[in-house]
């Protein structure tokens, strides 16, 4: 048994105690709002310098030589943006006030939908984008953009860490009260020490992107925390040599968020 | 599995292009669009109504098959794609050069009012 401190000490602690979380809460409001204004405040040069390279990329304009050094600076740009746009996620996905916009909608539709976008990256390493969407998927009633992005962070990692000619495929199942998605590879597999890993914010899988790709590690911390907030959870299995799965399983009907605490525990600040 | 079947329509021929392309079809279907027979009156429609799926590799072969069919001369459209499948069209831009019809009796159309 552990003797409790008397009365008036015991007050103090509570009294302490709740100071500490105000300013907690401040601390991570003030933390919030600083990542907002300061991603917004980079979004914008960022959109000019892009749309400025791509005008000078148009044919004719610069010669082979300056072509060569406008590709570079339009990488950089992207994987600026890149960058940019998840710690935005990020930081969203960290704010209490930012509720899940819950509606109806096909799962498979929106998986067609993500998928589609995703064709010419496919297409330009000549890697086969297959999909078994199961009509158990049926409606669900999340966020869907916030699903989409889910969607497009997996597949777009697989992507990115699978070899020319390989093979990417997406499925889809669905029971009663629940929904999932899985996007399988014939990528490098998973180092032992990587499938809890990858979902913390910055962490890296031991592969490299097989075509150079930017890699903020934010892709998968926020897919992971989109999962979270809908009730729902996220994981991957692989070995090295014989390709990953990644797989995400929701709720069905996501429940309103009375206080839009998409925040959980640890990492994201 | 992949199935392709040509007939004539009037002046027309008309692809029919059943089940779906994933990577364990894309063999048989480059195949197949490769064996298919020249179009009588250069004018082919791809009948895609009973295409599930068309895998991004399976888009590539497409592509390169109505590249070949232009480069001979021959004209081609697409009929009755569902909406997976017109979406990939789309976001390449193949609609730009095929063009996509409800069905095979507009594309007819199209075709007979030139």
């Amino acid at each position: 048994m552990t003797d409790l401190p008397p009365g008036g000490e015991l007050a103090d602690l509570r009294k302490e105690n709740s100071r500490l979380r105000r300013r907690l809460a401040e601390l991570a409001a003030s933390s919030d709002t600083f990542l907002s204004v300061a991603t917004h405040d980079l979004r914008t040069p960022l959109a000019s310098l892009r749309l400025v390279a791509e005008l000078l990329a148009q044919p004719g304009r610069v010669n082979e030589d300056s072509a060569s050094l406008l590709g570079i600076m339009q990488r950089s740009v992207e994987q600026m943006e890149s960058l940019v746009n998840d710690v935005l996620n990020a930081s969203r996905l960290s704010h209490p006030g930012d509720r899940l916009r819950l509606t109806e909608f096909e799962l498979n539709m929106l998986v067609e939908d993500q998928l589609a976008g995703l064709f010419p990256v496919a297409m330009s390493k000549r890697i086969a984008l297959d999909a078994s969407l199961s009509p158990r998927a049926g409606k669900i009633r999340a966020d869907r953009d916030r699903t989409g992005q889910m969607l497009t962070n997996l597949i777009g990692n697989a992507l990115k860490f699978t070899p020319t000619g390989g093979t990417v495929v997406v499925a889809t199942d669905g029971g009663g009260d629940w929904v999932e998605c899985s996007v399988s590879d014939t990528g490098p597999g998973l180092e032992p020490g990587d499938r809890e890993a990858l979902f913390r914010a910055f962490s890296r899988a031991s592969a490299v992107p097989t075509g150079g790709e930017p890699s903020t590690g934010l892709g998968l911390y926020i897919t992971r925390r989109i999962a979270e907030a809908h009730g729902g959870t996220v994981g991957a299995d692989g070995s090295p040599g014989r390709g990953s799965t990644f797989h995400f399983r929701l709720p069905r009907a996501a429940m309103e968020q009375p206080g839009g605490d998409a925040d959980a525990e640890e990492g994201g600040r | 599995m992949i199935r392709l079947t040509s007939a004539a329509r009037g002046k027309l021929a008309v692809i029919r292009v059943e089940g779906e392309v994933q990577s364990a079809d894309n063999q048989a279907f480059a195949e197949a669009l490769r064996r298919l027979p020249p179009p009588p009156a250069g004018r082919m429609v791809l009948d895609l109504s009973a295409l599930e799926y068309l895998n991004s590799r399976g888009l590539g072969d497409l592509m390169l098959f109505y590249q070949d069919a232009r480069a001979r001369g021959q004209e081609m459209a697409a009929a009755g794609a569902r909406p997976a499948v017109l979406k990939v069209m789309r976001v390449v831009g193949l609609d730009r050069f095929v063009p996509c019809f409800d069905t095979v009796e507009a594309a007819e159309r199209a075709w007979s009012g030139r």
